[in-house]
């Protein structure tokens, strides 16, 4: 069974870079370590260009073939080599469950939503006179009727269609789940009743979670810890009370003075830390090197290349 | 009033089903309204029907007192630079192929006679108006971000000197600090100049901080017209309850253990 | 981007030698090519045991071949460059207007693009070549005939996209009038497809020339073109094959050369300009 003392995915000094067109390399991911224990959430918050969906690409496997990844990955204690196809196409899915922004793309066009959560279900080796009726619980579970089944992803609405690609996830029943913007593509009422989904179905399959999102407010409402992100670096990391309440960094002081709300709070003027947030400085290395113990004791870490901002606190 | 739209319904065609439903709306000088309601609601029609991107298929707007749709020639020129938009998407609210001055100043253009020189002087304003350099003037739209280009488009918007601004969803594809300073600068504009608002927008948090009055539609029909502060207060229809309690922010219960 | 690799120099190389042969090549090389000398009838060119005085050889009347061949440039580019041109213009001019205005005037045009792709276009251009004397003007409208549909096509397909693109809404709700939201914001953005299609057109307007003056609906004498050259050529394939091989391959060569550098043209010209769609999809690292 689990054991709650290492964690479901441990994802070590991951670093992702591109070419550019002048055929030098740029980092869009600098030395990234998280780890996401039995039946947490952890919530990533970034902008755009912060690296937080390459950190999910280049665990998986499934950066394009330009990119270039260094790190490990673990899974229960296992190491992961994206070199190892099989082993890695094993894991997508059945142990490690994704589930993207944009659903109706990521479904195929022309098949039917049976054959295609039937596939899943042969994925995650559920005999062929089974399938059929697993696929209807599955579907039933994201409240959806059997009768999609004979449907297209066309016919069906975005929310629906995250509903569908839930279903998938539940077949293969993995540990962990990724959902990178799992509703940021939905409207807000259709977003409440996926995240709420969620929920439900995380606590029911005990599932450890990691939730990606542009929006504070999304993670927060789930989220156990929250690990902020900018520019490819995580640039701290603490309990979801911790960061929202009392955000350490000037990123994510920024980050949470304009997070929209309903009753507008007059912001305190944010000081100008001087934090460069730029690469390079010897402690960054360092920091991230802090033991797993630190995660466990659910402390409150910042990482910033300004000495007043310190860092493991 | 300066704007009344008195049952406005817009079908695209004989057979389709109508995406606005007799819809009434009003907006005064100086005031900020927002129309608000998920996709499907109609609301970008609504927000074109004031635009005259498109025309009702019945119903009355009226801008001023006058019956927009009847307005011709020259009485339709003097409109146009009246109401002004700022839209969605700011890659694709800028032409690509031209400098930005060319496109700040094209209702003035239509408004007008002025030479390049004239015009290059009311862009480099206007620049300073949204907080950006007058000295980017020349730079092409690909060479700005996405909040730079959206402040661009805002200057475009004030150039002609309207009187209402319709903003459809001018903040949905900006990063969250982008955001707030839009929001900033929307609120400072506002205060500034006389001019009016029609925020339309699928986020209630947009609408407390920048609007005094908002219309919740739902798939074509108009459920229910209230001020800000009464939709905090708690709103009557069931359908902006829902809308209400589906409002994540940082103010917002968790989730957790509700499911 | 492509590189611009030795293929295209080279085509470069014979399309600008080509040009520059049709615009000077008469001055260069001063000489009636219509002068008749029967004396001379039928000599093989240089290689083939002729002289240097025709060393390209002459024809049945004793006319200079390589002179015929200068002259014939001349024609044959001017009638593909200007049919090319025209096509284009009208193409783009209808493909906007019909994209842009919808309604009415594109159904029109619609259906004037299906009728114009369900007749064959040999058949269209003998249809027309029976209408129109046979007459320089007459091979430019038929070439014109037969692509300004692709241009029209193509460029109503992009303008009914930027016609839904938010900086054109602006543009009219700015007051812009039509001439210059379609000069200033369609045609620019329309330009560059218009523009691999001409490079591709250029080539085929060539061979088209060749073809129509062959079989004689074409340049008529004294008027002579590469077309019009093998054509005269044909009836002395086994006693003079010179007649008719060297125009072909000339025709050939040109040809082929417009259209690899037409492929280049299209490579080099960034797809991501081509027509602004809706809004971009996720970036890297990022989904806003």
């Amino acid at each position: 069974m689990t054991r709650q003392d290492i964690p479901l995915l441990e994802m070590r000094k991951m670093s992702v870079s591109f070419p550019t067109q002048s055929g030098e390399r740029i980092e869009v991911l600098s030395e990234v370590s998280l780890n996401i224990w039995p039946s947490e959430v952890l919530g990533v918050v970034g902008e755009s260009g912060s690296g937080k969906s390459m950190l999910t690409f280049a665990s998986l496997g499934l950066l394009p073939k330009t990119g270039r990844a260094s790190g490990e990955v673990r899974l229960r204690g296992e190491a992961l080599h994206a070199q190892h196809k099989r082993r890695m196409s094993q894991v997508r899915g059945r142990e490690i469950g994704l589930i993207v922004q944009e659903p109706t793309p990521s479904l195929n066009p022309v098949r039917r939503i049976g054959s295609q959560l039937a596939e899943s279900a042969r994925h995650a080796r559920i005999p062929a006179d089974q399938i059929k009726s697993a696929s209807i619980r599955a579907l039933d579970e994201v409240n959806l009727p059997a009768e999609v089944l004979g449907r297209y992803p066309g016919e069906l609405s975005g929310g629906m269609n995250q509903r569908v690609a839930i279903a998938m996830v539940l077949l293969q029943n993995p540990g962990v789940l990724i959902a990178d913007e799992p509703t940021t593509a939905l409207d807000v009422t259709t977003q409440y009743e996926v995240m709420q989904l969620l929920e439900g179905l995380r606590v029911q399959h005990e599932m450890g979670m990691m939730l990606i999102s542009h929006d504070l407010g999304v993670i927060k409402a789930m989220a156990d810890r929250i690990a902020v992100m900018y520019r490819g670096h995580l640039v701290e990391l603490g309990t979801t009370e911790d960061i929202v309440s009392r955000p350490r960094h000037p990123y994510t002081q920024t980050l949470v003075a304009s997070a929209p709300r309903l009753h507008p709070i007059e912001a305190a003027p944010l000081q100008d830390s001087g934090c460069p947030l730029l690469p390079g400085d010897p402690q960054l290395s360092d920091d991230h090197d802090h033991p797993p113990t630190l995660e466990r004791d659910r402390r409150h870490v910042v990482w910033c290349w300004d000495a007043h901002h310190g860092h493991a606190r | 009033m300066l704007i009344e739209c008195t049952d406005i319904s817009k079908q695209f065609s004989r057979r389709s089903p109508r995406v606005l439903d007799e819809v009434n709306i009003a907006v005064d000088h100086n005031e900020a309204v927002a129309i608000v309601g998920e996709s499907g609601a109609g609301k970008s029609t609504l927000g074109r029907i004031l635009l005259q991107l498109e025309t009702a298929t019945s119903g009355s707007y009226r801008f001023e007192g006058r019956e927009v749709s009847s307005l011709r020639g020259s009485a339709y020129r003097e409109w146009r630079p009246k109401v002004q938009a700022v839209m969605q998407n700011p890659r694709a609210s800028l032409n690509p192929r031209q400098p930005i001055w060319v496109s700040i100043t094209e209702p003035l253009e239509a408004l007008r006679r002025m030479g390049a020189q004239q015009r290059k002087r009311a862009a480099g304003d206007l620049l300073e108006r949204v907080g950006l350099p007058a000295g980017i003037l020349q730079r092409y739209p690909g060479q700005l971000s996405g909040g730079q280009r959206q402040r661009v488009a805002i200057a475009r918007g004030l150039s002609s000197d309207p009187k209402v601004l319709v903003l459809d969803e001018p903040l949905s594809a900006l990063d969250v600090s982008a955001r707030a300073q839009i929001i900033e600068l929307l609120a400072q504009v506002h205060r500034d100049l006389q001019l009016s608002y029609v925020f339309i927008t699928h986020d209630l948090t947009t609408v407390t901080e920048l609007c005094s009055r908002l219309y919740v539609l739902q798939r074509g029909r108009l459920v229910e017209e209230m001020t800000t502060e009464q939709m905090l207060a708690g709103p009557e229809h069931e359908y902006t309850k829902k809308l209400l309690s589906s409002v994540l922010t940082l103010d917002s219960p968790s989730i957790r253990g509700v499911a | 981007m492509k590189k611009f690799s030795w293929t295209s120099g080279l085509s470069l190389f014979v399309l600008a030698l080509a040009v520059l042969i049709a615009l000077f090549g008469p001055l260069v090389f001063p000489g009636d090519p219509n002068l008749v000398d029967l004396a001379k009838a039928l000599r093989p060119p240089v290689w083939a045991g002729g002289t240097w005085e025709h060393w390209l050889g002459t024809d049945q009347l004793g006319r200079d071949s390589f002179l015929r061949l200068i002259h014939g440039a001349r024609v044959s580019l001017g009638i593909a460059a200007v049919a090319t041109l025209l096509g284009a213009v009208i193409g783009t001019l209808i493909g906007m207007l019909a994209g842009y205005l919808g309604g009415w005037a594109d159904a029109l045009l619609s259906r004037l693009i299906d009728i114009q792709l369900a007749l064959p276009v040999i058949v269209l251009a003998l249809a027309v070549a029976t209408v129109l004397p046979p007459s320089v003007i007459s091979i430019v409208v038929i070439i014109a005939v037969s692509t300004w549909v692709s241009y029209a096509r193509v460029t109503r397909a992009e303008a009914l996209v930027l016609q839904n693109s938010e900086f054109v809404a602006l543009s009219t709700v700015a007051g812009l009038r039509l001439p210059k939201i379609l000069g200033r914001h369609i045609l620019p953005n329309v330009m560059p497809s218009v523009l691999v299609m001409m490079s591709m057109d250029f080539g085929k307007a060539i061979v088209f020339e060749a073809s129509l003056s062959f079989l004689g609906l074409g340049v008529q004498p004294p008027l002579s073109s590469w077309g019009s050259l093998i054509a005269d050529g044909r009836e002395f394939i086994i006693a003079m094959p010179s007649l008719v091989l060297i125009p072909s391959i000339i025709v050939a060569v040109v040809a082929l050369s417009a259209n690899i550098l037409g492929d280049w043209v299209r490579d080099r010209i960034d797809p991501s300009l081509g027509a602004v769609s809706a809004a971009p999809r996720a970036e890297l690292g990022g989904t806003r």
